[in-house]
């Protein structure tokens, strides 16, 4: 079996927002909708303060909470545990949106662009009118991995198979693979790290893990 | 809508916080109505249609909220694990007994109606309890609060109706008064959960601000006017007339605070902050919104 997740290095991270831009151009989605995001935390009071960035997104949970609501069927976990949603289902009533304790969802019912009223180059390319009306969200660039698995490459290794925001991390902070593998490199990482899950006390199972030591 | 702190989910508006109002009542009325044909010989066709009605008008303004309301005949397709979907077969069944009751007047299928209408209203209650990405919702005292009020408002909604039917049950009014104290007691039991930690701060500060609210229109009122109302008689007519509209109101206040105005997402946490230097020393976790910040 294959379960495909993410892990974000705290300690690299510097919160500099590549992977949202990277994921936004890749994606082309509208403005207000992050698939991926970094948050910036602050915690303490001034002068014993510590501040970290976070990158944050779908955690392509192994029981996810979307997929048990969704009533039309269209929140699905593919086999290599990467969730998806297919468009043509969707009715957009957002349950989904409110049994994801992420935040992770977004539901736009009319078209946006980044510049206005007139689509950049690669909005025009990536516009999709079946994505308006229906919750949309990271989908791990399932796609580019598909693709590139089809070519033999290895997601998470090989950049052609790999998200877009992993490859632009320009802090080597975020890594993607397949955390079934034991020899994979989120494996090895987890091994060598001290790491945690986002809520892993509601019984999600999410699949982004985050190192801190 | 993002926010790393709790903040009021934006998925969800009034249309559908109206599903939950008029569904909960019209439900709640096709259940009281069928006991009061089944032990009191009520005429029910007419306020069958008045149940059915809030049902329908409930599920409409679900259908004005969704994304794609020309595709909603997938709603049915997953009974398997979403409640949602239990909900929709749950109310075309509702639909179709209701109104075989009302045309022929059976006293068996006003019974199927009362009990497919205790399945909707179990549907909706199971609805939310399922929305784990929303505290106020996902505990699990928030499934007698909704049960409760619904069944509160529709043995309200039918005192108000048979008001001047002869043939009213007697116990239609004690009912009432049983059935405000039960909801009431559900609700400050939901509160008490939320305020132990279940819920983020914003949730507990909004549930002390309708406390009043929630007592003086769900309960206090409408319960002194119907004791007024089995006391005095000369006085029973307006009083319970007014006590079934602060019932109903009182219900309708409690739902929507849940909804909308309690409905704070989880907010996002980092269970412990990055070890920073050598040797490094990493502080625990921050859980922005939460009492244990």
């Amino acid at each position: 079996m294959t379960r495909y997740v993410m892990v974000a290095d705290l300690r690299r991270c510097v919160g500099c927002q590549t992977c949202t831009a990277a994921c936004r151009h890749t994606n082309a989605t509208p403005p207000g909708v992050q698939w991926r995001r970094v948050i910036d935390v602050e915690v303490g009071e001034y002068p014993d303060v510590q501040r970290a960035f976070m990158p944050v997104g779908c955690m392509h949970c192994a029981d996810p909470p979307c997929m048990a609501v969704c009533p039309s069927t269209a929140t699905r976990k593919r086999d290599d545990g990467i969730v998806t949603i297919d468009w043509d289902i969707c009715i957009g009533c957002a349950y989904c949106s409110v049994a994801c304790p992420y935040q992770a969802r977004y539901k736009v019912d009319k078209a946006d662009f980044a510049y206005g009223a007139d689509a950049a180059e690669n909005e025009a390319e990536q516009y999709d009118p079946r994505k308006l009306g229906v919750s949309t969200k990271c989908n791990f660039c399932a796609d580019r991995i598909d693709e590139g698995c089809a070519k033999g490459l290895t997601p998470g290794v090989d950049p052609e198979a790999t998200p877009a925001c992993v490859n632009s991390c320009i802090a080597d902070a975020l890594h993607f693979g397949d955390i079934e593998d034991p020899k994979s490199n989120v494996s090895k990482m987890l091994k060598e790290h001290k790491n945690f899950r986002m809520h892993e006390d509601l019984g999600t199972d999410p699949g982004f893990y985050y190192l801190w030591d | 809508m993002f926010s790393i702190k709790p903040v009021v989910q934006d998925y969800w508006d009034w249309r559908a916080a109206g599903n939950f109002l008029f569904g909960g009542t019209g439900s709640g009325l096709m259940i009281v109505l069928a006991f009061a044909a089944l032990l009191g010989g009520v005429s029910f066709p007419l306020p069958a249609l008045i149940a059915l009605a809030f049902v329908g008008a409930g599920l409409f303004l679900v259908w004005l909220e969704i994304g794609k309301p020309w595709r909603f005949l997938n709603v049915f397709r997953n009974p398997f694990t979403s409640w949602m979907s239990r909900e929709a077969y749950a109310a075309a069944f509702l639909t179709l007994a209701g109104l075989a009751a009302a045309w022929t007047g059976s006293a068996a299928l006003i019974a199927l109606a009362a009990a497919l209408g205790a399945v909707f209203l179990f549907c909706q209650a199971r609805i939310l309890h399922a929305s784990r990405g929303i505290p106020a919702w996902r505990d699990s005292s928030v499934l007698p609060v909704i049960f409760a009020t619904g069944i509160a408002e529709g043995t309200a909604l039918a005192a108000l109706i048979l008001l001047a039917e002869p043939s009213r049950p007697a116990w239609l009014l004690p009912l009432l008064l049983i059935a405000l104290f039960v909801r009431a007691l559900t609700f400050f039991q939901y509160r008490k959960r939320m305020s132990d930690g279940r819920a983020p701060v914003a949730v507990v500060r909004r549930l002390a601000r309708i406390s009043t609210t929630v007592w003086t229109l769900a309960f206090a009122v409408p319960a002194a006017l119907v004791v007024i109302a089995m006391a005095v008689p000369a006085l029973a007519p307006i009083a319970t007339a007014i006590a079934a509209i602060c019932a109903v109101f009182g219900g309708w206040h409690v739902k929507f605070n849940i909804v909308r105005k309690l409905a704070h997402v989880q907010g996002l946490a980092i269970e412990r902050m990055p070890v920073r230097g050598t040797p490094g020393i990493a502080t625990p976790s921050a859980h922005p919104g939460w009492q244990r910040d």
